[in-house]
């Protein structure tokens, strides 16, 4: 649809919470130059800030060098797809609620925050709270976030619905405070503190790993794999989450 | 400052003025008969203009307020107002940050609000924050229900000591009448015991609830306070709590009448359970309303409305439990020797049987009073926030939106109260009542509430005609929460719902005559129990920034 070049290393943050593609989709290019977008405290055009090319396909393309200084990317959006060449920074994808952002390298903190649809692909690793909420809010209530690389801490917390996957490690508190959905890590830290409900899978942990407050309840087939289940944590009431891990190191 | 405003038509119940189109005089900021010449003149065109509106009970300002300001961002996020021009910015949908709550108050029409509820050692950060809301006329009433030294002196029948306490405390904290949340019940749960009836023993102190609250009400008897003792009762939210609450009011029977009630039952929606179990949870409205119309007794309705809310009180066992139901977050704030208020954020869903039947409590309680008895009030931010009111009075003006809503919510609302049967409309004249007159009268706040001579111009106009159709009850909403004009102490602050001046109100507190021997009877408890001294306790005038004292003669 639409291709974004950032011409320059901007001073602050820029917030692109306008360029969304059900918004662009009906625009020609003069007047998506002229829309609006925050850099820092104040209001600029588009034009100011990026090349704009009109181009194949459906998806809306950032491109440029200094991408991981610009924030809220796909921020609340419902459909269509945003493309990231590059880094993106922080809340991408935050309240997102349909649609799909592919991030070809790195993502920054806050990624899929409060996501209730949608799909987030990140092709390198993930900051910290990745599908968490805002500060005070439950987190991640549906869709999936896929993360090719490692994410930072924090990772899923307060999670209650849909899917977060990480291919490398994640950080602390993985799927901390939990209380529905699935969250999947190579290996995780403190995974599923004060987790309520919902489901954590690990590859690998060991066994300082393995929260307290997780008592084993034997091993069960998952996705034709053999896992060890733990129920927990018991530091909450009536809780009911479920960690597998499936190779249990000393 | 003169102003004129024309062809109104006025709805104005102390003064028995139903719906008369007439003018409106203000000098100087206050209402007076006649201007002779140099006034500018206002048009209304047939618009309904009220007495500013009053709120009697709203938490805004204190201690647990800011607790839950500082619990809930995500409740800052729904709601984000953004500077302009004068007036400052601000966040939060049910904990409203200070200066928007100034203004959305004044966008309903609304310029008197007084916040219960504040233990007295947290006056000074209540009063702080009421200098800074804007437009507003405040007051503020202390805590008196888990006071070590009342009960002390309860225990020790030393009558003369309390009537001094409560003087003393009044004009320490710079309040305005006694606020008793929970008699007894705060403290003995400080000790791992729950009181659940008014004649349990407080731990430790082996007094009851009744002997405070009788104690209490004796006091502002004798002190002649201008507002009676205001009561959050014991077993707020338990079903099958209405019994304490007809045994609480049946206190006041021994009691001589005077000119104002003797007793005001706040949010009195939350005492009104029936049933013994959250299953069997019915309304029990009618028997208490039997009793209010008996007794000399005040009460306000305490709504309920749907939606994400805070809830903070001063009764902590309450909310301990309330979060034990939801599992959210919780916050308790002891405050050392006065009390220990509970935070805890709740959703009301129109799905749930309990919710429903709450909600339709709250609405049968001012359909079955007598509209001299009834005040409308949210208990801001329990029920729900204070900006749900042009709703509340939309629904208590028509019926077809009362049958719209029973539809929409739980078939408990139908089965388990009698709201579907009550056919009653709240007229303007009513709503005038409810909304603001009954509010300054019984609070003694003599020049608010009416447009007679003399009274502070603080007016609200509605875009309204004066027999709106009752079927159109969104225009009502509409009408209500965009006020067409609000004038505060003469000044326009508020025109077709935009905020376009701001003033700075007044903080109205009691001047109360003490004997001065108590103050060295205090002292030792400051001295043996306090983490402050008296000196730091007691809040000087120059600490409010616009205030007027009341002087009691008692």
């Amino acid at each position: 649809m639409f291709l974004f070049r950032l011409k320059d290393e901007p001073e602050v943050c820029v917030e692109v919470d306008t360029l969304l593609p059900e918004k662009l989709k009906k625009l020609d290019v003069r007047d998506v130059k002229n829309l609006k977008v925050r850099l820092g405290k104040l209001e600029t055009s588009v034009e100011e800030l990026f090349d704009v090319e009109r181009v194949e396909g459906e998806s809306v393309i950032f491109e440029g060098k200094w991408l991981d200084r610009v924030k809220r990317i796909g921020f609340g959006m419902t459909e269509g797809e945003i493309v990231v060449r590059g880094n993106a920074g922080m809340y991408t994808g935050a309240f997102m609620k349909g649609g799909r952002i592919v991030v070809e390298g790195s993502v920054d903190r806050f990624a899929g925050m409060n996501m209730s649809g949608g799909e987030i692909v990140v092709r390198r690793n993930a900051g910290d709270y990745l599908g968490s909420g805002y500060r005070g809010d439950a987190g991640m209530k549906g869709g999936r976030i896929v993360v090719e690389g490692n994410a930072g801490d924090e990772a899923g917390i307060k999670m209650k619905g849909g899917e977060i996957i990480v291919k490398g490690k994640a950080g602390l508190f993985f799927g901390g405070m939990m209380s529905g959905g699935t969250a999947r890590a190579e290996r995780a830290e403190r995974a599923g503190a004060n987790m309520k409900n919902g489901m954590i899978v690990l590859e690998k942990a060991r066994d300082e790993d393995i929260l307290p407050g997780f008592t084993y309840t034997g091993k069960d087939e998952f996705e034709n794999r053999i896992y060890y289940v733990f129920e927990g944590d018991k530091a909450v009431r009536k809780s009911k989450g479920k960690l597998l891990v499936r190779e249990l190191e000393q | 400052m003169k102003l004129v405003l024309k062809n109104g038509v006025v709805f104005d119940p102390l003064n028995g003025i139903n719906g008369e189109k007439m003018d409106i005089y203000i000098k100087n900021g206050r209402i007076v008969n006649k201007i002779r010449f140099g006034a500018k003149e206002i048009d209304l065109e047939g618009r309904v203009v009220m007495p500013g509106g009053f709120d009697i009970h709203t938490h805004i300002a204190g201690g647990k307020e800011n607790v839950g300001r500082l619990m809930r961002p995500e409740d800052s996020l729904k709601n984000l107002v953004p500077r302009k021009g004068k007036l400052r910015s601000g966040s939060g949908k049910s904990v409203l940050s200070i200066h928007i709550t100034g203004y959305e108050y004044a966008k309903m029409g609304y310029t008197t609000a007084l916040t219960p509820a504040t233990p007295p050692l947290m006056a000074r950060h209540t009063h702080h924050e009421l200098n800074e809301i804007p437009i507003l006329d405040k007051a503020m009433f202390p805590l008196f229900d888990g006071n070590w030294y009342i009960m002390d002196r309860i225990a020790d029948r030393d009558f003369e000591a309390i009537r001094n306490y409560v003087a003393w405390l009044i004009s320490a904290t710079k309040g305005y009448a006694v606020k008793v949340v929970n008699p007894g019940g705060t403290e003995a749960w400080g000790w791992r015991k729950e009181l659940h009836s008014i004649d349990d023993e407080v731990p430790e102190f082996g007094v009851t609830p009744r002997e405070i609250l009788t104690a209490l009400i004796r006091a502002a008897e004798e002190l002649k306070l201008p507002h009676s003792v205001h009561l959050h009762c014991n077993n707020l939210g338990e079903p099958g709590n209405y019994e304490t609450t007809i045994e609480t009011i049946k206190i006041t029977e021994k009691f001589e009448r005077s000119e104002r009630p003797l007793l005001h039952l706040t949010h009195l929606q939350f005492h009104c359970y029936a049933g013994d179990s959250w299953k069997t949870f019915e309304s029990g409205a009618e028997e208490v309303v039997k009793e209010v119309v008996k007794h000399d007794v005040s009460v306000d309705t305490g709504n309920l409305m749907f939606g994400d809310t805070t809830t903070m009180t001063a009764d902590g066992p309450m909310e301990y439990h309330l979060q034990l139901l939801t599992g959210r977050k919780w916050a308790n704030k002891d405050v050392e020797l006065e009390t220990a208020p509970g935070i805890t954020p709740i959703l009301y869903s129109r799905k749930s049987p309990v919710n429903s039947t709450q909600w339709a409590i709250g609405l049968e309680i001012p359909l079955l009073l007598p509209a001299e008895k009834v005040m409308i009030t949210t208990d801001h931010p329990n029920g729900a926030p204070f900006t749900k009111y042009p709703e509340i009075i939309a629904l208590l003006m028509s019926r077809k939106y009362r049958e719209n809503m029973l539809e929409k919510v739980h078939k408990a609302a139908s089965s388990r109260t009698m709201l579907g049967s009550l056919d009653r409309e709240y007229d303007l004249y009513e709503i005038a009542m409810v909304t603001r007159a009954n509010q300054a009268k019984i609070t003694g706040f003599h020049d608010r509430g009416h447009l007679g001579e003399g009274a502070v111009a603080d007016i609200a106009v509605y875009d309204l005609p004066a027999e709106p159709d009752t079927s159109d009850y969104e225009k009502i909403i509409r009408a209500f929460s965009n006020a067409y004009m609000t004038i505060k102490r003469g000044e326009i602050v508020v025109k077709e719902g935009e905020v376009v001046n701001t003033v700075t109100g007044y903080t109205r507190y009691l001047d109360v005559k003490y004997d001065r021997w108590i103050e060295k009877d205090i002292n030792a408890y400051f001295r043996d129990y306090y983490s402050v001294s008296m000196q730091n306790y007691v809040i000087g005038v120059d600490e409010m920034r616009r205030c007027e004292s009341v002087p009691v003669q008692a």
